[in-house]
């Protein structure tokens, strides 16, 4: 099992859109290595595009929250376009507290 | 004539084989995270069916954290096992009775989890320990019984968001 991330420099971002319908336990790992790899040399914002995210778990989350904390110093990861779900996880952990959230990744 | 229908209305509330037998659909999966996966994925397109495509998302995070749980702790990839799934509609919502050969839980009760603590600085952010917090935020009626070598499982959400 694989985890795709297109990516995407512009201005001072570097936008990292996930190509899965799901982060979840079964692709955690997976998504955790794509994250750092794609992010060793980033710029001061990495934008993680969750558009295409219909679903995440806590094992997800956690994965998230460990991509960030692998970040280059000085380096912040914001979130984008997540839906109703994937909100909700944020939501009730509030971890949407921790990150930036913007609505839409078009709109950046 | 008044037909009197004998039938324990705490049925569904309960957990052992009775209580699953009274389910309307059952399931069987491996615990592994794949097969978690790809079974969330068939009961949300039963659910879209029952609910006319408005079931939400709050049924899939409360029965991912529990079939993951038994998965990574009941289970392991050295002992791997089946998972027996039992699950109705009713009322706006979805009745989950769950059966696995796994380890016990410890002390054979429920974890009580507080809410995991976020206000601190982004290196010590937690990574983990939020799954017993979903569910219980998400789940009435959550309750787990060890009979012999079988752990029971079970709880109600919502499928209306």
């Amino acid at each position: 099992m694989t985890m795709q991330i297109d990516c995407e420099d512009r201005d001072e971002m570097r936008i990292l859109t996930v190509v899965a319908d799901r982060i979840d336990a079964a692709i955690a790992i997976q998504f955790k290595d794509a994250v750092r790899a794609a992010t060793q040399d980033a710029p001061p914002r990495v934008i993680l595009n969750l558009h295409q995210v219909s679903f995440i778990d806590s094992s997800g989350l956690g994965a998230i929250v460990a991509g960030m904390k692998l970040l280059p110093k000085g380096t912040q990861m914001e979130l984008a376009s997540l839906n109703e779900a994937v909100d909700k996880v944020f939501r009730m952990t509030r971890m949407d507290s921790v990150f930036k959230i913007h609505a839409d990744a078009a709109a950046l | 004539m008044t037909l009197l229908v004998a039938c324990d209305p705490d049925s569904h509330r309960g957990l052992g084989p009775a209580a699953a037998s009274a389910a309307e659909w059952q399931l069987k999966l491996d615990g592994r995270f794949e097969d978690v996966s790809a079974t969330l994925i068939s009961v949300r397109a039963w659910l879209q069916d029952r609910t006319g495509g408005h079931c939400g998302s709050s049924w899939e995070m409360a029965l991912a954290e529990c079939l993951n749980n038994i998965a990574e702790h009941a289970y392991s990839d050295e002992q791997p096992g089946e998972i027996d799934l039992w699950l109705t509609v009713r009322c706006n919502r979805l009745s989950v009775i769950i059966r696995d050969h796994g380890s016990p839980m410890p002390n054979h009760t429920l974890p009580q989890v507080s809410a995991p603590d976020v206000s601190c600085a982004r290196a010590d952010l937690p990574e983990g320990g939020f799954g017993w917090f979903l569910i219980h935020e998400l789940t009435t009626n959550l309750r787990y019984k060890r009979l012999g070598s079988e752990n029971w499982t079970g709880f109600e959400v919502s499928v209306n968001g």
